[in-house]
Order: C-alpha cells, then structure tokens, then sequence
C-alpha cells in the first residue's frame, strides 16, 4: 500500500521524475567510454630456486634453508639497481616499474600505520607491474609481469628470471657453492581484454542515480513542508495553525 | 550558519590578531621500505647455509630492529633525516609466533605509547618472521619527509652499529650487512580527512542546533497554545488543526500524548480500549469529545486490524519481517559481497537499506498507511548514544586523524546509526494491534535457531553458514563455521547464525523472555505446552554452546521476570524442572560441562585472567580521555587489547558520558517498560516484560563480551525496544492525518 502512495507521487511529478531519466541517461553515456581501461597483458612463469647439482635429484645436497633463500632472492630484486636494471631490459623508466613481493606465509599482524601504508603508498599504479609470488614450502617462485602489451610482459618476466639467477651467482661464496634460479618452462602470456563490467557498472551507476533522483523527488518536497510547517504562526491564529498547514495539505 | 562555522573552524584555524584563517595541519604521509641482513659473506646463495644459520640471523635482526628504535639510534636516524629526533617517535613491533595475548600492550606500554602518538613523526620497525629482514613504515606531514626518514632508516642503523664497534674498539671486526632494498615509497595517507573532518562537524553541530530549534518552536508552540485555548469553545467541534484524540493539553497548554492507565472495555465495543472518566463516567463535555473519538478511533482500529501483519498488503511491516527473518536466520555478518568495493557489503546492509529506504519514501509520501513516527523516552535515549558517539569523534578528530583511526570511526559509527535505523523504522512501522504477532514471530525465528544449534551441537554440522552458503547467488562470499573445531580451553564452537558462540548466547537470551512471557499468561495446555517447549529449546540451545555465559545470560532474565511477576514464575516450578530435564536430554553434557567450568579450580581460565587483565591494562586510555573517550569505534582489538566487556570498551571509546549514554539507552527501555508490566494491561504489559527482561540481559551481556561489535544482538535487543516503542505510542488517529508529508 506504501508503494501505491509512493507511486502516486511518483506519477503527479513526472516531469521530474523524467528529467532524472534523462540525467542518468547522460551519466551512463559519460561514464561508459571513461570506465573502459587500456587493454594489458600479464605474463607468468615460475622459476625453481635450486643448488647446482639439483637438491631435487641428490638428496645428499644438503640446503636445508632453501626456502628462506628463495624468499630473500626474490626480495633482493626490489633492490634500486635491480629495478634500474628491470627497466632497461624492457625499455621503460625505473619511474614506470612497480616491483612486489608477496608471500603465501600469513603475515604477521600489521600496525594501523604499517596497513595504511602498504594499501595506499604499496598499491600498484604504473603502467609495469612485476609481482614475485614465494611460498614458504615450495622453492618455486612464481614470476607475474602486468605491462600494456604482450611482448612488453613477455620481456619482463623473463628479465626478472634472469635477474634472480644473476642475483644468485653474484652473491653465491663459490660457484660449486651457489644457487641456481632456472625457469620450470616456458612464459605463458595472456592479454587482459577491456571486459563488460565496466559498461555494467556505468549503467549500475545510472540506475542509482536514477533511483536517488526518485528518492529525491519523493522526499525533498516533503522535507520543503516540512520544514514550512515549524514556521511562526500569523498573529491570533490558533496554536496549531503551523502544523495544520502540514497536515491539511493533500497526501503526495 | 553555526554549523559551517564550526566546520570550517574544524580544518583551519582562526586568529583574530592579525586576522587570519590558516588550513590546520591534517595531512598525514606514510612510506615504506625494506632493510635486509646478511653475514659479510652472504647467505642468500650459500647452499650450505642452514635453518640454524637463518635462526640465528633472525635473532640478530630482531635484536637490531629493536635496538633500531632506543634513542641513542634514532639519534643518527633523525640526524640523517635531518628531523629533530624528540619529534620522533620510534615503535618495533613484536612479531614472534606467540599468542595474541602476550603481545596485547599492558598498561605501562599504552602510557608510553599515549605519549608517542602526540610527535609529528613516526618509525616503526616491524621484523619479518620468516627472513632476516625488517619492514620499515613512516609517518610524517609530507610525502617527501616520510620518505626521508625511512631511506634514513639503514644508513642510521649503519651509523649506530659503527658508534658500537667503535666503543668497544672492534671496526674491524665482521659485521652484519644491512642493504636497503629500494628506496622508500610514500604516498599522503588520510587524502579527504579534511572532507569527513568537516563534514562530521557540520552534521553533528547542524543535528544538534536543528534539535535545538525544534525544542524551541515546541516549546514556543505550546505557549501559543495555551493562550490559544482559552478564548476557544469546548463544544466547538473538532477542526483539522486540532490536537489528536490521543494528545491532551498540559496545564501550559503543551501537547503531550495520553498514556492512560484507566483505559477500561467499552460496553459498546467489548475488547476495545476507549477512555473514561476518573469515576467511570465521561463527564465533561470535553470529555464527551474525547469519549466519542475515542469510539471513532476504536472502530478504525477495528477496520485497520483487518489490515494488520501478517494479514496485510502494507509492503514495510514485511520488509520488517523479512529484516528480523535475516537477523535472527543468516549468518549475515560473514556473508560479503565478492565485489571490490570502497565498504564491506555485509548481508544486512543490503537488506536494511532497502527497508529503511521505503520507509522514507512512504512518510514522504503520505497517506493513511504510512508509517507514523512517534517519540518516546527511549528514541531520545537512542538519539544520545548517537550524539555522543559523533561528540567523541568530534571532539578527537584531529587526534584520530594522525593515529589514521579517524575514517575507522566513521565507519563504526555508520554502523552504530544502521543498528539504530532499525530501530527507528520498526518502532514507526509495527502497529500497536501488530505487536503481538511481531513477537510470536520473533519467538518462531528463534526457535527455528535454537533448532538450528542444536542440530550444530549434536551433528557438527551448521545449517545456517551452509544453507547461505546453497543458497545464495555465487556473488556472494560465506564464510566458514568450523562446526568441530574447539577453543583453547578444549571447548566446542557451537555458535549457529553468530559469529561467535557468546553472540548466539545472547540471540538466545534475549528471545527467552517472549517464550517465558508466553508461558506466564497462557491459561490453555497446549499454548502452555508449546511455550513450555519453546523454553526448553532456547535454553537447550543456548547451553548448547559451553559458554559459562550461557549460565550467567538466562539467569538475569529469570530474575528480571521473578521481579515483576514472581508468584506467577513460582506457580511454574514444577514446569521449570520438566524444562531442565529436557534441555539436558536436547543438549546432552553441554549442562554439566559448564558446571564443571565455574569450579573454583577453573575459575583461572584464560578467559577469566584475560579479562581481569584488561581492567589494569585499559587504565592509561580511560584516564587520557575520561569525559568522551578516545573516539567512537577507533579501539580496534587487533591494535590494541581485544576487550571482554562492552563497557569497557565504551568506557575507552566514548567516556563517562557515553557510558551514561549507553546506560540510559538500556535504562530507558526498562522505565518504560514499568508502567504498563505494573498495571498489567493485557494489550502492552507482555511486550514490556518481554523488553524489559531482554534489556536487562542485554545489559549483563554487555559485561561478559563486546556486544556491539557483534550485530545480531543489538539488532535483536533494538528490535524489541521498538516493539515496545510501538506497543507504548498513543493510538493512531483514523482520519488518516499525519504529523508530515508531502
């Protein structure tokens, strides 16, 4: 029954209600080509964190921290020198690279400050995105490069693999003694195509303002009389003139 | 005007000589970098480093990272920073594998952590548990210090540890390498503080003056009124702009709504309620008036009951339902919408803003449906808690703004108005005649529920995480029950629609009194039998849970009955003992397994010691802000303490004065609830011992855990104080007029 009311309302003020329409109309045609984003490509590939003589096939190879080293390889790539070098490889500014490192280990629990700063100052937002997966029981590291083209993704990932196995041998106390860091095959490379969503989510964003615009039409007027109805009441009119005013005025 | 004064002097400053307005100081910058330890000859590609090298590594780096933050170090940081080192403040985060508990700061640490949030700059030092690196997160006015002061970080720690060597004469001896990987990065963390700053000023000042004004103009209206009325004719008839029939003028003239104890059955109209005179007589021809629109009111009552709920097309008394239905069914606090949005989408807040969202359309709107909104003593004390939780945030903002705690606030108090909107729109929706059906559902739900835990207690199996999780669209998230697991004490999770097992105990409790209520008035064996059951599968499901609680909860609602009603409870004593030994046969062992948990050699339990704890460990929050808190919403457990008891925790957050607040809001519910249990009416006296009892279980809750942080209860506690709201607001007039519309 509150509906028929509410619709009655609704219909007394059409011109209203259509120029919201029209409004929200407008709001989806701005919002849909603005919400549509560049096209990208991600890349991935995992590389395996070893000895030389393969601690997977010689169980005699000993290094019983591997894992540990492997989180810290991959930490060492956030390093200036190693972005500088990222960078060069694909042909980017240092400036245009984020470089992260994410763990599968639950983290410990973070401070209010610690947790504002990692979402605001840690999140992705340069056009290069290399992410360095590492878990704490596999030595595999998995390698994801985000940039705008295929070919550009290909080339990061492929440089980061490098790099961590340059990384290896360069701080390694001999070669006989070092790690290897060698890919577990080949680069699998995906475009990220512009997806419907975004039209979705422009025309989500219309009907809201349609709906508050209905809302509005309903509610304003009413808040107008609302508010009139508190006003001084004329010289020798009865106590409750103000708010018969409210109450006598047709419903709607 | 006041209030955009009060905003605008929120975020910038005034002086008068010379005059001046200046932005204030709220922006907040953080940034973050790594440092990493290793030997001189490095570890990291060593195949014959071991977990004993590392765990060794990772002492030291913990060692270092505290060490980091002593003043001698942060003089060299602070240095190389080019910062004044007393306007930072240095923290290392404890990250061991230990129990939260152990790392919950006592009182010592929150005093000195008190005065360390008052510095501009910030370092904290947080070592990873894993590797031998430590995290290192800033705080400063500007991105650029912020910056500077983390890249400040490594070659400061490198500057003490030289200062050390040099000390005890070992330069040359080998030493930790400590690398910076990459330089920091920052960014402005509190970007629109201004904007909510501002605005929580603006709505806060403006609600209180609009308040303010309105008391006035009614104030000013019944003075008017007064002259108004005595150069009236009594025998004039009723005009439009009339006082309702259930408004009498007082001795000023003031409008004010009748609540009359002396309404007797009309012989007219048997079972209805109209007004009589002190003698039994309507006398007066004022009276007469009052007497026949009491009539006429009577019979729209009649032609409105044929409209009442359940048998009604009205759309928002089953928007109501179908919100009670969520509250008591769904475990809607854990069900999120996997969508990326700024808020989390739990469950009910898409329920509840569609509800109150009609409910604003159909008083906007108007007509002889739509809902009425009516003022009572415990919609002020509701509207209190409101004001002073915006009060405290208000008056903290700035200091909550640079403890990053600000837009937590906020979004708690957003939370605490959606608890209370609920409240508001069931108290205008629910008719009077539609009370008693409202709680007989609620009885239906919490019995469906009761069921539903104990189903949990014997099969290990939660219906209401996994039907939600059947039956609702793939775009929404459910999380997980654990239906086996147990806690550290060894006892099982029992916990159906809540997220916690404390939070069903006081589901249960307060739906108990509705069942014991039933069970006290009905005269017929089968209603009594049903109640009886009902009973029985409450407090079986709520011992279902192991909780000693669960001993503490129904017992207050016993005593709270006893009170009001104790000849009646002590005719159902034998009754009583029935109930237990079916609650035990229901819930078999989860009795005696409490008992044995309130014996004197368990009473030192982790969840006892923890809880004393807090009181000596709260002392230095309470005392820095004792009059309105430290800010509404802003003692987050997972920073700070995780806190036991609700009062408590609004002792911290808002005050004395919001404890008062939170008090009276419970308080309220009784007081109102007295008159009409001591007169015994039958159309409202069984609502207000429904509402009384659940708010003084409400109230014992509120001191064995943090209810507010669990919405089931106030929702549920909320709701009932409405339903006495409704039960207890003056008769609707049948002419359709309402205060508002459109």
């Amino acid at each position: 029954m509150e509906l028929v009311a509410i619709a009655r309302v609704l219909t007394r003020r059409w011109r209203s209600v259509a120029a919201g329409a029209l409004i929200a109309v407008a709001i989806a045609a701005l919002a849909a080509p603005g919400a549509q984003t560049k096209p990208s490509a991600v890349a991935e590939v995992k590389v395996l964190v070893d000895t030389r003589g393969s601690r997977t096939v010689n169980l005699a190879d000993g290094a019983e921290a591997i894992a540990t080293q492997a989180n810290l390889l991959a930490q060492a790539v956030l390093g200036d020198e190693q972005r500088d070098a990222l960078a060069r490889a694909v042909g980017v500014r240092s400036n245009d690279l984020d470089i992260s490192v994410s763990s599968t280990i639950p983290p410990p629990r973070p401070s209010t400050l610690a947790e504002h700063v990692a979402k605001v100052a840690g999140a992705p937002v340069r056009p290069y995105r290399l992410e360095l997966i590492v878990s704490s029981d596999v030595l595999i590291v998995t390698v994801r490069a985000t940039a705008p083209t295929i070919n550009d993704a290909l080339r990061l990932s492929d440089a980061a693999a490098t790099l961590m196995n340059v990384i290896a041998v360069a701080r390694a106390p001999s070669w006989s003694r070092g790690l290897v860091v060698q890919p577990l095959g080949t680069v699998t490379a995906r475009p990220l195509p512009a997806t419907g969503n975004e039209r979705l989510l422009a025309i989500a964003v219309a009907l809201a303002a349609f709906v508050l615009w209905c809302g509005a039409v309903v509610v304003l007027p009413a808040i107008v009389r609302l508010v009139g109805s508190y006003g001084v009441p004329a010289p020798g009119a009865g106590p409750s003139t103000a708010r018969s005013r409210a109450s006598s005025s047709p419903t709607g | 005007m006041v209030a955009s004064l009060a905003a605008l002097m929120s975020v910038y400053s005034l002086s008068l000589l010379p005059p001046r307005l200046e932005p204030r100081g709220l922006q907040i910058a953080g940034a973050f970098t790594r440092i990493s330890l290793d030997r001189p000859r490095p570890l990291m590609s060593d195949r014959l480093a071991t977990d004993g090298d590392y765990h060794t590594l990772r002492d030291r780096t913990v060692l270092l990272g505290t060490l980091m933050t002593s003043q001698p170090a942060m003089r060299h940081i602070a240095r190389r920073a080019g910062i004044d080192a007393n306007r930072i403040a240095g923290v290392t985060r404890i990250t061991a594998d230990v129990p939260a508990t152990i790392t919950e700061p006592d009182s010592e640490q929150r005093a000195n952590d008190i005065i360390e949030l008052a510095r501009p700059y910030r370092l904290e030092v947080q070592p990873d548990p894993q590797t031998p690196t430590l995290l290192i997160t800033t705080q400063a006015p500007t991105v650029a210090e912020a910056q500077r002061l983390a890249d400040a970080a490594a070659p400061g720690l490198e500057d003490y540890r030289l200062e050390l060597a040099r000390r005890r004469d070992a330069v040359d001896e080998p030493a930790l390498r400590i690398e910076q990987l990459g330089r920091a990065r920052g960014a402005v963390l509190n970007a629109g503080a201004k904007v909510v700053i501002a605005g929580l000023t603006f709505a806060f000042v403006f609600a209180i003056a609009l308040a303010g004004l309105a008391l006035a103009m009614r104030l000013r209206t019944a003075r008017s009124a007064g002259i108004g009325e005595d150069g009236a004719d009594p025998g004039e008839p009723a005009g439009r702009g009339e006082a309702p029939a259930d408004t009498a003028r007082t001795r000023g003239g003031a409008l004010r709504p009748v609540f009359d104890p002396s309404l007797a059955i009309s012989p007219a109209m048997p079972g209805l309620p109209i007004a009589v005179g002190p003698g039994g007589a309507v006398a007066s021809p004022g009276g007469m008036r009052v007497a026949a629109r009491e009539r006429a009111a009577a019979r729209g009552e009649i032609s409105s009951r044929a409209g009442d709920w359940p048998h009604t097309t009205r759309v928002l008394p089953w928007l109501v339902a179908i919100m009670l239905a969520v509250v008591w069914l769904v475990p809607f606090n854990v069900v999120t919408l996997s969508v990326s949005l700024p808020i989390d989408v739990t469950f009910d807040r898409l329920v509840l803003p569609v509800l109150v969202a009609v409910w604003a359309l159909a008083i906007a709107a108007g007509g002889r449906y739509a809902p009425r909104l009516r003022l009572t003593p415990i919609h002020l004390a509701i509207a209190a808690v409101v004001a002073v939780a915006c009060l405290s945030l208000v008056v903290n903002a700035r200091a909550l703004n640079h403890a990053l705690e600000l837009e937590l606030g906020v979004k708690k108090l957003t939370l605490l108005v959606s608890y209370l909107s609920l409240f508001v729109v069931v108290a205008s929706v629910v008719r009077r005649s539609e009370v008693a059906a409202f709680l007989k559902y609620t009885l239906a739900l919490a019995v469906v529920c009761a069921l539903g835990m104990i189903w949990e207690y014997r099969f290990k199996y939660n219906i209401f995480y996994a039907w939600s999780d059947q039956l609702l669209p793939g775009i929404f998230e459910v999380g997980s029950a654990e239906s086996e697991a147990v806690d550290d004490m060894g006892r099982r999770i029992v916990r159906g629609p809540a997220q916690i097992p404390l939070e069903a105990v006081a589901m249960m409790a307060m739906a108990l009194p509705v069942a014991l209520v039933g069970l006290i008035r009905s005269s017929r064996a089968g209603p009594r039998l049903l109640y009886a059951l009902a009973t029985a599968l409450l407090l079986a499901a709520t011992v279902s849970t192991y909780r000693k609680s669960a001993f503490v909860a129904p017992i207050s609602v016993v005593l709270t009955l006893a009170y009001f009603r104790r000849r009646e409870l002590i005719r159902l004593a034998p009754l009583g003992l029935v109930i237990l030994v079916l609650m035990h046969v229901l819930s078999p062992g989860a009795f005696g397994s409490i008992v044995s948990q309130l014996s004197s050699d368990r009473l030192n339990a982790p969840t006892v010691s923890d809880r004393t704890a807090d009181y000596d460990a709260v002392r230095p929050d309470v005392w820095a802000h004792l009059m309105f808190g430290r800010g509404y919403g802003s003692y987050e457990h997972t920073s700070y303490r995780l806190l036991d008891q609700e009062f408590l925790r609004q002792l911290i957050e808002v005050g004395v004065v919001g404890v008062a607040a939170y008090l009276l809001m419970i308080g309220s519910v009784v007081a109102v609830a007295r008159r009409p249990i001591r007169l015994r009416r039958p159309a409202d006296a069984p609502v207000a011992l429904v509402a009384a009892a659940g708010a003084v279980a409400f109230a014992v809750i509120s001191l064995l855990f943090d209810v507010m942080s669990f919405p089931h209860a106030p929702y549920i506690f909320l709701s009932m104080a409405a339903l006495l709201a409704a039960a207890m607001a003056p008769q609707p007039r049948n002419d359709g007029e309402r205060s508002w519309s459109s």
